[in-house]
């Protein structure tokens, strides 16, 4: 180090006093800290900052994702040219399959809406949903989220459930403007309230693997494989009765929730809307109070059903 | 001048990297984790031309990838400081040797980051992560790192320097 040719050397006087670069350092470290302290104890005005600089720089993004997205179906294309015929005959083969389920959808449609109209009930409240398309892709390896293109704009409400169609995708955390944040039901940050077939109750605990864990069943011996897993709703904020998947069990044992949506291909997403059902917290007015010792009907009842 | 020129393609291919991540390809969980694609070209260019890759840049990467990755915000870029600040110290070690030096000291560097990072996070609660994926996600980047460096050699042509010219690169950078 001491040959040095160059007569400026940087390093040569640099030991007693503190570098310009050295200062630039310290001030670099000293900031990133100050941001983490922050990120982590005033978790919510960060995480709302972050989803507004989201919101902002994503269209300028998206640019590069374009011809990235591009690229990806340009190799799968290729893939799916080298076996076209083979691919032909699966499609034939499943078409045939499906008409014949259709037909049986059909018939249980009608069946439904007579046994329905005898029984004279009402179907639950009406939640709406709204499509959007998936953006960007904010996963790492170790984190399971994507960004889909509605936001704060078209109504989309922190917390609401996200499905593919066939099955539950994940949760609303985060909205922007235009853009919003789903964390998936595959993220290790993700605890949904399940119900099965059972009627067993159970949380689902994403741990980055495609299959999230079935974690504090309620009674374990009543429990069956390829029983039909649904949301429960008893986060209240979560929809009631959204297909999840079928329960399987795991080499070692544990079980387990194969999702029915398919994340391999997921371009489109429906955000299920929940209107929170009218409390109910005291006797109609029709009753006189003094007359009869009602009880109050439990609120947190009346929103779960009417879900 | 031709260095800042350098430098702006160099930032618009970390982008273009980071665009590339962020592409929607389907939301399965890969039981294979990616390599970290930005990390790679990051140590790349810092052991070649540290000079074209100042402190603030790494910073700036580092930050805008913590907040479009939804990471906790900051931490991964002090993890990427450290690791790019001890790569700058060894290139006056690793100098004039084969390349199978380099890859060990960038592999070094790696592994602190990341352990540094998971010890952080373990102790502030935030998140426990399978100790598999880890490992995969280090094997991966680390026998991702000759890809980037043979795409840095080829797009940037920033070739290692050979020790009889760095009086011309060695002014300070920042």
């Amino acid at each position: 180090m001491e040959t040095r040719h160059s007569i400026r050397d940087p390093k040569a006087n640099a030991r007693p006093r503190p570098t310009a670069r050295g200062i630039v350092l310290a001030l670099c470290v000293a900031v990133l800290v100050l941001l983490f302290a922050a990120w982590r104890f005033d978790n919510p005005r960060v995480e709302s900052l972050r989803t507004k600089f989201i919101d902002a720089i994503l269209p300028s993004f998206e640019i590069g994702i374009e011809p990235g997205r591009l690229a990806w179906k340009f190799f799968g294309s290729i893939e799916n040219f080298s076996r076209l015929v083979e691919r032909n005959e699966e499609l034939n083969l499943e078409l045939t399959q499906m008409q014949e389920w259709r037909e049986i959808a059909h018939n249980l449609e009608r069946q439904n809406a007579n046994l329905r109209r005898l029984l004279g009930v009402s179907a639950a409240a009406p939640h709406y949903s709204i499509s959007a398309s998936v953006i960007a892709d904010s996963s790492s390896p170790f984190r399971q989220s994507f960004l889909i293109s509605a936001g704060r704009e078209n109504g989309i409400v922190d917390g609401w459930a996200v499905t593919d169609g066939l099955g539950l995708v994940g949760r609303i955390s985060g909205v922007g403007n235009s853009t919003s944040r789903v964390i998936q039901i595959t993220d290790p940050n993700s605890r949904i309230p399940v119900r099965l077939d059972s009627g067993n109750r159970a949380i689902l605990l994403g741990d980055n693997s495609h299959s999230p864990i079935l974690d504090m069943i309620e009674r374990v011996d009543d429990i069956e494989l390829n029983d039909r897993v649904l949301t429960s709703g008893d986060g209240k904020v979560f929809p009631a009765e959204t297909f999840v998947g079928f329960v399987v069990k795991d080499a070692k044992n544990r079980f387990r929730v194969r999702p029915s949506a398919n994340f391999r291909d997921l371009q489109f997403v429906r955000v299920i809307r929940v209107f929170p059902a009218e409390p109910i917290d005291g006797p109609g007015e029709l009753i006189v109070e003094s007359a009869q010792p009602l009880q109050p009907v439990n609120s947190e009842a009346a929103a779960i059903s009417g879900n | 001048m031709k260095k800042w020129l350098q430098r702006i393609a160099i930032a618009v291919a970390t982008l273009a990297l980071l665009a590339f991540a962020l592409t929607p390809t389907g939301q399965a969980p890969s039981r294979y984790p990616p390599p970290d694609a930005i990390f790679c070209f990051l140590a790349a260019i810092v052991v070649r031309r540290p000079t074209l890759m100042p402190t603030y840049m790494v910073v700036g990467i580092g930050l805008l990838c913590d907040i479009v990755l939804f990471r906790p915000i900051g931490l991964w870029t002090l993890a990427l400081l450290g690791a790019t600040e001890f790569l700058r110290g060894k290139i006056e070690n690793i100098r004039g040797l084969p390349f199978i030096f380099e890859w060990m000291v960038v592999s070094a560097a790696f592994l602190g980051a990341l352990a540094a990072y998971f010890a952080v996070l373990t102790i502030f609660l935030t998140q426990q992560s399978e100790l598999g994926l880890f490992l995969m996600h280090y094997l991966a980047t680390v026998i991702a790192y000759p890809v980037f460096v043979g795409a840095a050699n080829v797009v940037f042509r920033v070739r290692k320097l050979h020790p009889s010219e760095e009086g011309r690169h060695a002014e300070s950078h920042n």
